[in-house]
């Protein structure tokens, strides 16, 4: 019996090729997006502690500095004074044409290298000797093109180099070989000379055995002077993996999206699958199939729909992840820190999460009409018009559920101040809308209804009429609908708004006429600072007024690395620090007097507030430092920390200059300055002068790239929806045959059916066009000011603009009027037919 | 002859420095990133040649000679301590010229180095039959290893090998690992001896390919060995080599042997045969036999034969000699020598053996 049912089942489906391909569609989207997240962020993530492990070797703890590094001197003194398992490290950046590699300073003759990669080829002699010797990943050298012994040219401490590839990085397995990717290694005298960091180490990696390493570690530590740290190794990954824990949660969170767009395509099928099928469910129940029965066998199909469309989802979904990762990476890049991201890593666990998602959700999606379906009673012929009934009777049901998830969306971001909360009020405002979305078609229909639409015609009416008509399947198809656009909408405007904010920002921010910079001034890793002398020469420049000056520098704290801005600002440069918190008359004596300013996110990350004080090891040791304001800041994902010059100076002694602000004289002339500026500068000397102008331009193209992978899911999102909506309208004509088909036999002409169908579907499409218009804005002030705030610290205004608007609205209506153009084609069935079914 | 006299044998047994880095090194136990074989990968080309006899300059011919590419302090010796036991040590540094010295160059980094140095540290526990030997590779840089004349000093991190300010004699040694470590004073009883001809010692044919050889045969000493967390006193007596060239060995030469041997009647005897693909001597084998005053008789190939009565193979299969006879016909010398321990192979970075051994015949001594 069972197997005649599902036979019967299965050939249903087969007569509607493309209701199921849609479902498939849906749900293979879905799992997709939501598996190449994840896995792309995995990978990302991976990476990183995998370079990390790469890069550290065995380690169990490093001796480091404040941000000029160790003198090298004090790692022989240590050798000489018979400690053990120290390995010095010089570490930085290597630009290949396309490619930033991380470059690592070895000395290949001490031990503990072991657990580091291995040189193969005839690396270690020329490696020693030959000044532009590197070695390089398998992978890296080929995607360059390279051999050993081929010559190349990279940038580094920002000069250009003739190196020379000495070798292979050979892995030990293809894990590794996947963090080799990204590295090179050089002799510790090349990576100095090429960094220009003669004198200095990173970092000293201490690699001691396990027994006996207490003792060694007190030995170490009692042997360095005050301004060196032993440092456990790992502390920075789990500091990293924190900060980053946020955005790879937004991602994920958005990626759920559309898997609960797919859903609805699911549910869609599944209760067009049971309505069309009421006269057999009627009569097999008469046949003595039990409620049971009836309740598994659409359960059953739908999750064959559902382990279908995972499967295919899954096996897309690594595809895409394989595009994505590096969109992820590159935003990790421009957050945090650089990262080399060459390939996916497959994990079992994030395979099984696409697969107990998506067949979860199919199943969830299905449990309504397989509910339904089980209501039906033996031998009831069922109306359609009861049917209907009974969905407008759901919908106030629905709405009313709706109405109450709205309400939850509306209060749980103010009860609790976590990100979860903020996400599961984002998840209550979806649903509760797509509830309210047959209620919120009828009251349309009702409005067109009061329209004069006598005068129309009768297809107009008709169109109007039956979209209430047929509102068991209309409503769901434009909650699918609006719940899609809505999210494109919502993601839409939120990166705008935070583009305009950002555009804002810079604009305050970037005083100066003219900026002078040092290569790496921005993300800390200063190797060439400018001389001190210049500070002096470019003020005197004609046509300058003012000057300003900054400084970025990593020091350590108990709480893991901080960004410091050093900065010597004029009025106009403090003018451009947008206080968020702190007493705006007081803040800046006490700046100038010892106290820091902190970026908003770094506030948010390390729970800071004005009045607390943060700890910093300067190299008298720890040092306690007064919070007297917070500012808005969106340099880095982890935030900054403003210091005067003057109280770095005082604790650090360290004159090097990141950048030069120069503010012209009224009238002056912007571009001649830029090129004055650049004449004063030794040609030796490797800057960038650049104008305000094409600073910000830099920036805001620092802040695209940063958010493109918003950008694809959002589009992806929108691919889910254009298959939602044009499976929906397909679905409703397809039911509609016989009704199209009566209508051609009292007389419509085949134009005027097409232009019925059409019209219908684009009434469908405007509704929920319409309808997603305030709950994208909803949704967008959502991810705004709660999600964006609670997952990165960051303020920011939303600004409602036209074109996310107008772009969500002209998706849902274009894409229903494709739709219903295409099922117009093929409207209705012969009116012979038709009649007999009748 | 019944009185067991004390005398010290040192028999380096297979590989040095010409055909060491050709060998197989173990990569299980080198603790280095990559092959130090690697480094003799380099031309001879712009190194300095050893042509002909030429008299040594003391102090000076102590220190380094940078110009040519190898170069060792090769300090063996055996010494007793007060409860009788016996141990076998030796330190031994090597200087490798990567490229001919050059003035640095403008803005380089101090770890630019055009040299490189090694240490080997090793005790043989008799008692223990065990042989405990580590090594250190360092550049010549930040004062991490390097070599001087005046004051003597040759070092690699904390292993050191000086002389006293003002004198290079007595000389003192320091070395320790987590195993074992050693100080000692050690005095000389003899004046640095020529080896070869005039201090040129030939390994084959053609101009150049020849080191300059000089050897104190023996060393008096006296200090602490710390093994096994135990403090002793030590006293016994070793042997220092100094060599240095820039050349390879000859064609077909595939190693080495070497033995150190001084002997209870006072005499010092000193062989090496160079051993052929084809496991014939090689004629350019040489040795030496130092009289108590320190009187030198060179000895050609012909002038001695090496036979080996037994061999030893390590658990991975390399074969070395391991008992031999040694006969000197022209000094009245038939000498048998038996290792004390029959592992003594150093398993480091490069493989060799090299050991304490005793010796029997008409001659007494051990070693």
């Amino acid at each position: 019996m069972s197997a005649l049912l599902h036979r019967s089942g299965r050939r249903h489906l087969a007569r509607h090729p493309w209701l199921l391909a849609l479902a498939l569609l849906g749900i293979t989207l879905g799992v997709a997006v939501v598996t190449a997240i994840d896995l792309a962020s995995e990978s990302a993530r991976r990476a990183f502690t995998l370079g990390a492990e790469t890069l550290t070797g065995r380690a169990s703890h490093h001796v480091v500095a404040g941000p000029g590094g160790i003198d090298e001197r004090l790692y022989a003194t240590l050798r000489l004074a018979g400690h053990r398992g120290l390995v010095p490290v010089v570490e930085g950046y290597l630009q290949l044409p396309g490619q930033t590699l991380q470059l690592l300073g070895i000395d290949p003759l001490v031990e503990g290298p072991v657990g580091r990669p291995g040189g193969s080829g005839a690396g270690l002699l020329p490696l020693l000797t030959d000044p532009g010797a590197l070695l390089l990943g398998r992978t890296t050298a080929e995607q360059h093109g390279l051999t050993p012994g081929e010559g190349f040219s990279g940038i580094a401490g920002g000069r250009v180099h003739s190196l020379r590839l000495a070798g292979w990085l050979e892995a030990a397995d293809p894990v590794q070989a996947r963090a080799l990717d990204g590295l090179a290694v050089a002799d510790i005298a090349t990576a100095q000379e090429l960094l220009g960091r003669q004198g200095r180490l990173s970092r000293i990696d201490v690699i001691l055995p396990t027994t006996g390493r207490a003792a060694g570690l007190v030995r170490l530590a009692a042997a360095l002077p005050a301004d060196v740290r032993l440092e456990s190794a790992g502390s920075d990954a789990v500091f990293m993996t924190e900060v980053t824990a946020a955005f790879t949660l937004n991602l994920t969170a958005l990626s759920l999206l559309a898997l609960l767009v797919g859903a609805f395509l699911v549910y869609n099928t599944m209760t067009f699958a049971v309505l069309q099928r009421l006269p057999q469910l009627a009569i097999l129940r008469t046949l003595g199939v039990t409620r049971r029965e009836i309740f598994r066998l659409v359960s059953v199909e739908a999750l064959l729909i559902g382990a279908v469309g995972t499967v295919a989802g899954l096996l897309l979904g690594l595809v895409l992840g394989h595009g994505l990762v590096g969109l992820v990476a590159r935003t990790f890049d421009d957050l945090y820190f650089t990262l080399t991201v060459s390939g996916l890593f497959l994990t079992p666990w994030s395979l099984a999460k696409g697969l107990l998602l998506g067949i979860g959700a199919t199943w969830l999606a299905a449990l309504a009409p397989a509910l339904a379906a089980a209501r039906v009673a033996p031998g009831a012929l069922q109306r359609r018009s009861v049917l209907e009934a009974m969905a407008r009777r759901l919908a106030w049901i629905a709405a009313l559920l709706g109405l109450a998830l709205l309400l939850v969306a509306a209060v749980l971001p103010a009860l609790t101040d976590s990100l979860a909360a903020g996400f599961a009020a984002l998840f209550a405002l979806l649903l509760g809308a797509a509830l309210l979305a047959p209620i919120a078609v009828r009251g349309l229909a009702w409005a067109l209804h009061g329209l004069p639409l006598g005068r129309a015609g009768v297809v107009p009416r008709l169109a109007v009429s039956s979209l209430v008509a047929t509102l068991s399947r209309t409503g769901v198809a434009t909650a699918a609908l609006t719940v899609a656009v809505a999210a494109a909408i919502g993601i839409g405007l939120m990166i705008d708004s935070f583009r305009l904010t950002v555009d804002r920002w810079l604009g305050q921010r970037l005083q100066a006429d003219v900026y002078v910079s040092a290569p790496g001034a921005l993300d800390g890793t200063l190797s060439n600072p400018l001389p001190e002398a210049l500070l002096g020469r470019l003020a005197a420049l004609a046509g300058v007024h003012a000057t300003s000056s900054y400084r970025g520098a990593t020091v350590a704290s108990p709480s893991g690395p901080v960004n410091l801005a050093v900065v010597d600002l004029t009025r106009a440069g403090r003018a451009g620090h947008v206080l968020i918190d702190g007493d705006s008359l007081a803040v800046w004596t006490a700046f100038e007097t010892g106290a820091v300013l902190l970026s908003e996110p770094f506030a948010h990350l390390r729970r800071l507030v004005v009045g607390d004080r943060l700890r910093l090891e300067t190299p008298a040791g720890t040092r306690m430092f007064p919070v007297a304001g917070i500012y808005a800041d969106f340099v880095g994902g982890s935030g900054r920390v403003l210091m005067a010059r003057a109280t770095w100076l005082h604790h650090w002694q360290d004159p090097a200059i990141s950048s030069i602000g120069l503010y012209a004289v009224p009238g002056a002339d912007v571009d001649a300055l830029v090129t004055a500026a650049r004449m004063a500068v030794d040609a030796n000397v490797p800057v960038t002068v650049r104008s305000n102008r094409a600073l910000r331009e830099a920036s805001l193209e620092v802040f695209d790239r940063t958010f493109r992978i918003t950008d694809v899911l959002r589009l992806l999102a929108l691919g889910v929806a254009f298959a939602g909506i044009f499976g929906a309208c397909l679905m409703l004509q397809e039911e509609r045959a016989r009704e199209l088909g009566m209508l051609r036999a009292l007389g419509l002409l085949p134009g005027q059916l097409r232009a019925l169908v059409a019209l219908q579907t684009l009434l469908l499409g405007l509704a929920a066009g319409l309808l997603a218009l305030p709950l994208g804005v909803a949704l967008a002030e959502l991810l705004t000011t709660v999600i964006n705030r609670r997952a990165f610290g960051w303020t920011l205004a939303l600004d409602v603009t036209a074109g996310p608007l107008l772009g969500g609205l002209l998706l849902a209506v274009g894409a229903a009027l494709f739709a219903g153009l295409l099922a117009g084609r093929r409207a209705g069935m012969p009116p012979a037919a038709a009649l007999r079914g009748e | 002859m019944a009185s067991r006299l004390v005398a010290l044998l040192l028999v380096v047994v297979g590989l040095t420095w010409f055909t060491l880095f050709d060998e197989r090194v173990d990569e299980g136990s080198t603790p280095t990133m990559w092959a130090v074989g690697d480094l003799l990968g380099g031309s001879e080309d712009g190194f300095a040649r050893v042509n002909g006899p030429a008299p040594f300059t003391f102090p000076r011919d102590h220190g380094p000679h940078p110009g040519y590419r190898h170069e060792w302090w090769y300090l063996t010796g055996n010494l007793d301590g007060a409860d009788g036991r016996r141990f076998g040590f030796q330190l031994t540094f090597f200087r490798f010229g990567l490229v001919p010295p050059a003035p640095s160059a403008e803005g380089a980094s101090a770890w630019r180095s055009d040299a490189l140095y090694m240490a080997h540290f090793g005790i043989t526990d008799v008692s223990g039959q065990r042989l405990i030997a580590s090594e250190r590779f360092a550049r010549p840089v930040l004062g991490l290893a390097g070599a001087q004349a005046e004051p003597f000093a040759v070092w690699v991190e904390g292993w050191r090998l000086a002389g006293t300010p003002g004198s290079t004699f007595p000389l003192q040694l320091e070395a320790a690992t987590d195993a074992a470590a050693l100080t000692l004073t050690l005095q000389s009883d003899k004046p640095e001896v020529a080896q070869g001809d005039g201090g040129t010692s030939r390994k084959g044919p053609g101009s150049g390919n020849a080191t300059r050889y000089f050897a104190l045969t023996r060393l008096e000493a006296q200090g602490q060995l710390r093994l096994d967390g135990r403090d002793m006193p030590v006293h016994g007596s070793a042997w220092l080599d100094r060599e240095w060239g820039s050349s390879a060995l000859g064609p077909g030469v595939r190693g080495w042997d070497w033995f150190g041997l001084q002997l209870d009647d006072g005499r010092d005897l000193m062989l090496y045969r160079l051993r052929r693909d084809d496991g014939r001597v090689d004629p350019f084998s040489a040795g030496s036999v130092v009289a108590t005053d320190g009187s030198v008789t060179a000895l050609a190939a012909g002038d001695f034969s090496i036979e080996v009565l037994d061999r030893w193979r390590t658990s991975d299969g390399i074969d070395y000699p391991s008992r031999w006879r040694l006969r000197v016909p022209g000094h009245g010398l038939d000498l048998k020598v038996a290792p004390l321990v029959a592992d003594q192979e150093l398993r480091l970075a490069v493989r060799y053996w090299e050991g304490a051994v005793d010796v029997s015949g008409g001659v007494r001594g051990r070693g």
